[in-house]
């Protein structure tokens, strides 16, 4: 949908979540109501990304929305710089599978997941989400402490996005590379596990303290 | 390497309260934990977005976490009553129950990015 559009659809019939919104134009007018936007993230051929995706991605952060900077699998952007804007917007992002899988795309999707793995997992500042890295990172915490979710995904978005709109071998292909990164950039399974059960003797200690 | 970021000790936060969610235990296996390094992430319990999650999450965490199987001596309630005040009442349901789903999980979803977890 594009956003010139959602604006003028009444508060009370729009979604409280809504993705894969194309910044057509800048609109100064809000749709009110909403918690959760997903901006579809545009560049020019130098990979700046469009000055009204970045406003109205502000606007909406501003006004109390949460934001999802969608970056689809075609868009040639940066990792430090996306990452950059979406810390300074305050808003998540999210790395679009590709439309059309062939194994080559599926490899640069593979490749740019794992590089903006290493972004996310050094910076050592940030509260930003990347999906959907941080959310096979969440998975890899469950099993380090032996629990393997009944589904793929819960959350709508995860689903539609990651699920629905993947072959489950390109899905494999993809978290295979991702746990290995992960993986790597702690030193290895060993000390992955290591850093997973001493945030839980930090919580530990933590709700101890808290609830005395 | 170490990696103490708020954004992956809230992504972990969040796992864990899914984890919680399904009625999981969370055991804490002493063999492989550094207290080093437990203390350096506990810092980061001190920034603002991981006291906002962990403020919802630390009831439904709480009450499944253990050491060597062990319960630990966490006040479950004690938490439910400090998340429920956190959110001024908005936790509780129709019935006015401030229950551990009501006042955690209820908020989890507008307070943190939880439950997006990708197996």
């Amino acid at each position: 949908m594009k956003l010139t559009e959602l604006v003028k659809i009444a508060p009370e019939k729009v979604e409280k979540c809504v993705y894969g919104i194309e910044v057509d134009e800048y609109c100064a007018t809000r749709q009110f109501g909403l918690e959760e936007i997903g901006l579809i993230v545009e560049a020019d051929d130098s990979g700046v990304i469009s000055e009204d995706v970045v406003d109205i991605a502000t606007d909406y952060v501003d006004s109390g929305c949460r934001v999802i900077l969608e970056v689809p699998a075609s868009c040639s952007v940066d990792s430090g710089y996306m990452y950059m804007i979406a810390n300074n917007i305050g808003a998540t992002i999210s790395l679009l599978p590709p439309v059309n899988p062939t194994a080559e795309a599926v490899d640069a999707y593979a490749e740019r997941l794992c590089t903006y793995a290493r972004e996310w997992l050094r910076d050592g500042q940030s509260h930003l989400m990347l999906e959907p890295v941080s959310g096979f990172f969440q998975y890899l915490i469950n099993r380090s402490f032996g629990y393997k979710p009944e589904f793929i995904a819960i959350d709508e978005y995860m689903k539609a996005e990651f699920v629905d709109s993947m072959d489950i071998s390109d899905m494999d292909q993809v978290k295979e590379k991702l746990q290995e990164t992960i993986f790597d950039e702690f030193g290895g399974e060993q000390e992955f596990q290591k850093w997973a059960h001493s945030l839980g003797k930090a919580l530990q200690n933590e709700l101890i303290a808290i609830s005395r | 390497m170490k990696h103490v970021s708020t954004a992956i000790v809230m992504a972990s936060i969040s796992a864990l309260a899914q984890q919680a969610h399904a009625a999981s235990e969370i055991n804490i296996d002493s063999k492989f934990v550094s207290d080093d390094l437990s203390q350096e992430i506990r810092k980061s319990f001190e920034s603002d977005y991981v006291r906002q999650s962990l403020q919802y999450h630390s009831p439904l965490i709480g009450k499944q976490l253990t050491l060597d199987g062990k319960s630990s001596e966490i006040d479950v309630q004690k938490l439910i009553n400090l998340a429920a005040v956190a959110s001024r009442g908005d936790s509780a349901d129709a019935k006015g129950n401030t229950g551990i789903d009501s006042v955690c999980y209820g908020n989890c979803h507008s307070a943190c990015h939880g439950s997006r977890g990708w197996r």
